[in-house]
């Protein structure tokens, strides 16, 4: 447990925090873009 | 070649590009030594604003010409370029707060940039909404050209605003490392293949649907 619990602050430590951030921006991006797919989607059944 | 082929091949492009950007962002781009891994935000966060300003240069045209012309063909597409330019600056708004936020501690700072980039969002906003909420759509749409009109003049702003009056936060020139400027190359072209598929297929639903309202006019 302490072993476990050692080797997750070493990862901690070692991973820069701004990796969340980064992550974070791209599923907004992601996000974004999906978004606008379903609306062009719907729009374009509706016209069906 | 059809529309429909173009847009297929332009979405099986952008699909690979976009991969292909990606895998080079997160694996092979360095991380940059000051600001950390948030940094690689800007291989989407520059194509995304670029696109953006082309995208609004070419609803600022068709606008001009729908005005100049009086043809409804000029109209869609001057809407079709704005509402996809919109997505790619709302791209860029919404990812430069995230990136801020770990770079410089906030999530918003008021100076002439982000200002300016906000403005330019609001001024399009309106735009969508005379366009959503009007009942006459001609005169709605000789309207929304002239918003398009002025709003463009906020892009060369937005573009020179570090330039003319400085930035607490903006670098006036970024120099790039060979790995960085071969992967933001690739991110370029793939944001610009998206943006180009999207915008025909925004632009032959615009289509669809004005086929539509004229049976629907047609039937008695």
């Amino acid at each position: 447990m302490t072993a476990a619990l050692g080797l997750l602050q070493e990862v901690a430590i070692k991973t820069p925090d701004t990796t969340g951030y980064l992550r974070m921006g791209y599923a907004a991006i992601g996000a974004i873009f999906a978004a606008y797919l379903l609306f062009l989607w719907m729009r374009a059944r509706s016209e069906k | 070649m059809s529309l429909r082929t173009w847009v297929r091949t332009l979405w099986g492009l952008a699909a690979v590009l976009n991969g292909a950007a990606l895998a080079m962002i997160f694996f092979y781009a360095p991380v940059e030594i000051q600001m950390g891994a948030v940094q690689k935000i800007f291989y989407y966060h520059v194509p995304s604003a670029i696109a953006g300003y082309v995208l609004l240069f070419l609803a600022f045209l068709f606008s001009i010409l729908y005005l100049w012309k009086d043809d409804p063909s000029y109209d869609l597409l001057a809407y079709t370029t704005a509402e996809v330019g919109f997505v790619f600056i709302t791209v860029v708004l919404v990812t430069g707060p995230i990136w801020g936020r770990s770079a410089w501690g906030k999530w918003w700072v008021w100076e002439p940039r982000l200002t300016s980039a906000l403005i330019l969002w609001l001024m399009y906003s309106a735009y969508f909404l005379l366009r959503l909420f009007s009942r006459h759509e001609a005169r709605a749409a000789r309207i929304a050209a002239v918003v398009a009109i002025i709003a463009f003049f906020d892009v060369p702003i937005v573009h020179k605003a570090i330039e003319w009056w400085g930035s607490i936060v903006h670098p006036k020139k970024v120099v790039l490392e060979p790995p960085m400027r071969q992967t933001f190359f690739v991110a370029m072209i793939a944001v610009f293949t998206l943006a180009a598929a999207l915008t025909l297929t925004r632009f032959m639903v615009g289509k669809a649907e004005e086929r539509r309202q004229a049976q629907r006019e047609a039937t008695p």
